[in-house]
């Protein structure tokens, strides 16, 4: 009973039959590789046949193997030692549904102890909803995403710890330790002021007394990568200014993004007047949509007024080239 | 509702004052520029332009950095003989040096106003300025070319010349552009090195 058995490892599986005995066929018992049951079986006839087949199951059917695989049989006659032989087969990549999908003839009579071996080069599988078959071991980039979780939790020890911290940020409220290395890589202006300032203790403080210490907070946890959702939505605003200010293009976007999010009748004046103050055409955009497309106007009229008595003369005339168009 | 618009209408003088105190004494290249605070002058200078005043302030900005120039091109017009090229190139570098702390100051006017203008960006203003007004000026365009040219002699007949100092002084020509150094350097330099040959391949025939 022994003989049946298929041991693994890795990504090899290897079929030990001590004597094939009379018998015209012999299969394995299943073995697990990637997330297949497998077997492989034996058919004695002219030729010795080899197959190799997936346990059929749903895994199987939903999402079966292509695999790409090298067989090798090796055979030891009992008598000596000496005379062993091997044949091993092409590099093989197809799908394997059932037992029919591969066999492998092999043009010899064999007499006692053999080995056959599958190595498995590689197993792909077609995702469920579509798309490019791709492999089922971890490649390049889930080592590349394990790295990056890696450096993200590191980043933000070097941030709540203050590891090596060599900067002492002064806002409106009180004061943070930061980096001078991350925050000159994620903003330029950051960058020019290490720069330009020369090495000694004032270098070492800076101010962003425009900005709360909560505020400022999140746009650290921002440039250290481990801001949270409900931070960045209730910062937005102050993460724009500062984003802008900062001239830091991707928080800018995502802000910009996230304002458009949830207009209101109770905020579109607002937002259009930070759309204009920081250059926000999208959100420009949606808010002229939001008032006039969708005639919200009539909503804020008591705010409107105000409005106009404070608002940039340059935008005042966009909107109403924006009321000309819809007239239109 | 928080328009945020300057409504003060001495916001801009004021901040304008504490900035082109600050520009003075970055030209002035000296310690007293070390404890001005980068970050609050880039400060001063965001608000200005975010509150619309980018135009008033690049204008202002050309008003002090010509003013500064001028003061400058004066001082090495001024200078004595032999002096000259050295005065020119220690200015240049502090200029050099004090224009970009100002570009970097000014980062957000470069960024949201010039581009909407037809007005040159604060290191090319810069460029600009020195060359118009350094460069070629009456009093000092001719007499470059000429120390320039005599340097080079002196080194070709043997002398012991400034060589880091001429290297210097050419490569503010090109850093200035193409032309510059064409016009200032090397076209009186082929002309005159074409003048020499001729008069000592004439030297030769004569002797022959």
């Amino acid at each position: 009973m022994g003989d049946s058995k298929v041991e693994t490892i890795s990504r090899l599986a290897q079929w030990k039959i001590d004597n094939f005995g009379p018998c015209s066929y012999k299969k394995s018992d299943p073995f697990k590789l990637g997330i297949w049951n497998w077997y492989l079986s034996i058919e004695r006839n002219r030729y010795l046949y080899i197959h190799l087949f997936p346990e059929p199951s749903r895994v199987s059917k939903e999402q079966p193997p292509i695999a790409r695989f090298i067989l090798r049989v090796s055979n030891t006659a009992s008598s000596s030692s000496s005379s062993r032989k091997f044949y091993i087969s092409p590099v093989h990549e197809r799908v394997l549904r059932t037992c029919d999908d591969f066999v492998w003839p092999v043009d010899t009579t064999f007499l006692g102890r053999l080995i056959i071996d599958v190595e498995f080069l590689d197993l792909k599988i077609y995702p469920l909803n579509g798309g490019e078959a791709s492999s089922i071991w971890p490649s390049d980039g889930k080592l590349h995403s394990v790295a990056t979780q890696n450096t993200l939790r590191c980043l933000s020890r070097m941030l709540d710890e203050a590891i090596h911290a060599d900067l002492t940020i002064i806002t409106a409220d009180g004061t943070l330790k930061a980096h001078k290395a991350v925050m000159s890589a994620t903003s330029p202006v950051f960058q020019a002021s290490y720069h330009n300032s020369s090495e000694d203790k004032e270098s070492s403080t800076i101010h962003i007394e425009d900005m709360s210490q909560e505020s400022c907070t999140a746009l650290l946890r921002y440039m250290y990568g481990t801001i949270k959702p409900e931070d960045f939505w209730k910062h937005r605003l102050a993460l724009l200014g500062a984003a802008n200010k900062y001239d830091i293009g991707d928080l800018k976007d995502a802000c910009e993004e996230s304002l458009l999010e949830d207009l209101n009748s109770g905020n579109v004046l607002e937002r259009l007047n930070e759309a204009w103050l920081y250059q926000l055409h999208k959100l420009k955009k949606g808010c002229f949509a939001f008032l006039f497309d969708f005639g919200k106007i009539y909503d804020v009229r008591d705010e409107i007024n105000t409005f106009f008595r404070h608002a940039d003369r340059e935008l005042m005339l966009e909107m109403f080239q924006e009321v000309l168009t819809i007239w239109k | 509702m928080n328009f945020r618009v300057a409504s003060d209408p001495e916001y801009f003088d004021k901040n304008w004052n504490i900035l082109k105190h600050a520009i003075r004494e970055i030209f002035k290249c000296n310690d007293n520029a070390r404890h001005l605070s980068f970050g609050e002058l880039h400060r001063h200078a965001y608000y200005m332009v975010l509150h619309n005043f980018g135009e008033k302030l690049y204008s202002k900005l050309v008003a002090t950095m010509t003013s500064h120039v001028k003061e400058i091109a004066k001082s090495v017009e001024a200078s004595e003989g032999s002096s000259f090229l050295e005065e020119l190139n220690t200015k240049w570098n502090d200029y050099y040096k004090a224009l970009e702390i100002i570009r970097d100051i000014l980062m957000y006017m470069d960024r949201t106003y010039i581009p909407s203008t037809k007005n040159k960006p604060v290191y090319e203003l810069g460029l600009n300025l020195w060359r118009e007004n350094v460069i070629y000026s009456n009093q000092i365009r001719n007499r470059l070319s000429n120390t320039l040219l005599e340097f080079v002699f002196k080194e070709r007949a043997g002398e012991d010349v400034n060589r880091e100092l001429i290297r210097n002084v050419t490569k503010m020509l090109i850093d200035l552009g193409p032309s510059v150094y064409e016009q200032v350097f090397e076209t009186p330099f082929l002309q005159v090195l074409a003048e020499s040959y001729k008069a000592e391949s004439h030297k030769y025939i004569e002797f022959v």
